[in-house]
């Protein structure tokens, strides 16, 4: 048997790694920023970066998240059984939770998958663009509910033809 | 005397028969060759790409653990072979690795002894890999170190040098302190895989509300403070791989829940 002889070598100072999956996801044509070797700064003693406190990124921004998702539940069905002034209300609501609920997900999606530390500005520009994006369907959603009468009589439309 | 003395001859004597019978009997049985099919990658050659090299372990001779088997491998087959271990019983965390598809301890995974079906052993996914079956924790430990996993206090009891706890208060502990930082949960978690440079991960969260909510501890507001952003805690998305994989049964993604709740109310 050979007992292959291997030099000590200090990890941190020549990070020779294998990553253990064949390539992480990468959104294909993006530029990407260079990105810490080994995912590491510092030496082995050092703590990682902690990131300034901002309540709007964090719990607040989950409570608003939770209390749309929850305002939800309710919000979908009561368009379709109420008449008059409480239809228009619930239904306008279900329109603004719908747009804040599609902004926050996809929000969300755009913090995962384009960060900030791979592809710098262009996760601002995909921030840009969600915005437009949600912008534009309140335009939308504003537009049915004075025109056509509200989401939940488009809903119903589908069923007669 | 002389009665019992016969007797206990006799006892001796059959006994005798018997162990030699039975250590013929292992000696005769048909041996269970298992498959073991181990990720493989030398740093020393890193045009060199990782493969699985497969390896044959007979059961019989062997313990029941994977660990055994892996063991058995580097001491009979192939020295070369790398992985870290230490205690063999689950309570060290050091041997860590994927093993059929699943995060856990190679110590307390049993082989399968369908010999039928192949082993395959692969290091915690999505890491940086030092050697074979040895991932960077670097990174893992790093972040332990940010959440200041020590107790903080501003004041000490005058009357003397311990800090009390309640019984009520230490049954709260109870689930979290287990954790052995094996990182089995973390690297189980998609959105660990994603962003490990800046979300913090189940195992360390678990630690964090450990802290957290320890009645000793008295840096509660500075806990939660360094939480208060998008990345370190909020990228979880209750996916609860981690809980499924923990190999110590605990329960990390009801810790993230937990502290989610204390920070959601405390703001």
């Amino acid at each position: 048997m050979i007992i292959r002889h291997t030099r000590p070598r200090v990890i941190l100072q020549k990070r020779g790694l294998s990553y253990s999956v064949p390539k992480l996801f990468q959104i294909p044509l993006l530029p990407t920023r260079k990105q810490k070797p080994g995912g590491v700064e510092g030496d082995v003693n050092s703590a990682s970066f902690v990131p300034s406190k901002n309540n709007f990124k964090g719990s607040l921004h989950w409570d608003l998240e939770r209390i749309i998702s929850m305002t939800l539940v309710p919000l979908i069905v009561l368009p379709f059984i109420t008449v008059g002034t409480i239809h228009t209300i619930t239904d306008t609501l279900l329109g603004a939770m719908l747009v804040g609920h599609c902004h926050i997900g996809f929000q969300s999606c755009i913090i995962d998958y384009v960060s900030k530390r791979v592809y710098g500005r262009i996760h601002n520009y995909f921030m840009y663009l969600l915005t437009v994006g949600t912008l534009l369907s309140g335009v939308g959603i504003y537009k049915i509910e004075v025109e056509d009468g509200g989401i939940s009589t488009v809903v119903k439309q589908f069923w007669h033809d | 005397m002389a009665l019992i003395q016969r007797s206990l001859f006799r006892f001796i004597a059959r006994r005798g028969v018997a162990t030699t019978e039975s250590a013929m009997a292992t000696h005769s049985t048909v041996p269970k060759m298992k498959t073991f099919k181990v990720y493989r990658w030398n740093p020393d050659k890193p045009a060199e790409k990782p493969h699985l090299q497969t390896y044959q372990v007979d059961l019989n001779e062997c313990g029941p653990m994977v660990l055994d088997a892996l063991l058995k491998i580097k001491n009979e087959q192939d020295p070369t072979l790398t992985f870290r271990r230490s205690c063999r019983e689950g309570i060290c965390g050091s041997c860590a690795m994927n093993i059929e598809g699943r995060n856990t301890l190679a110590c307390l995974c049993k082989i399968d002894t369908n010999v039928s079906k192949q082993e395959k052993i692969y290091p915690l996914p999505h890491m940086f890999i030092v050697k074979d079956l040895v991932p960077d924790l670097t990174n893992f430990y790093q972040q332990y170190k940010s959440i200041k996993p020590y107790l903080q206090r501003s004041s000490f009891p005058a009357d003397g040098k311990e800090v009390p706890q309640s019984i009520e208060d230490r049954k709260k502990l109870d689930g979290l302190y287990e954790c052995i930082l094996c990182a089995c949960c973390s690297t189980s978690c998609p959105s660990y895989w994603w962003n490990q440079e800046e979300y913090l991960g189940p195992a360390v969260l678990l630690q964090a509300y450990r802290w957290l909510i320890d009645s000793r501890d008295q840096a509660t507001r500075q806990r939660k403070d360094m939480l208060q952003n998008s990345m370190s805690l909020y990228r979880c998305h209750t996916i609860m791989n981690c809980t499924r994989t923990c190999p110590k049964g605990l329960n990390p993604g009801l810790a993230i829940a937990e502290i989610k709740k204390k920070l959601a109310l405390s703001a």
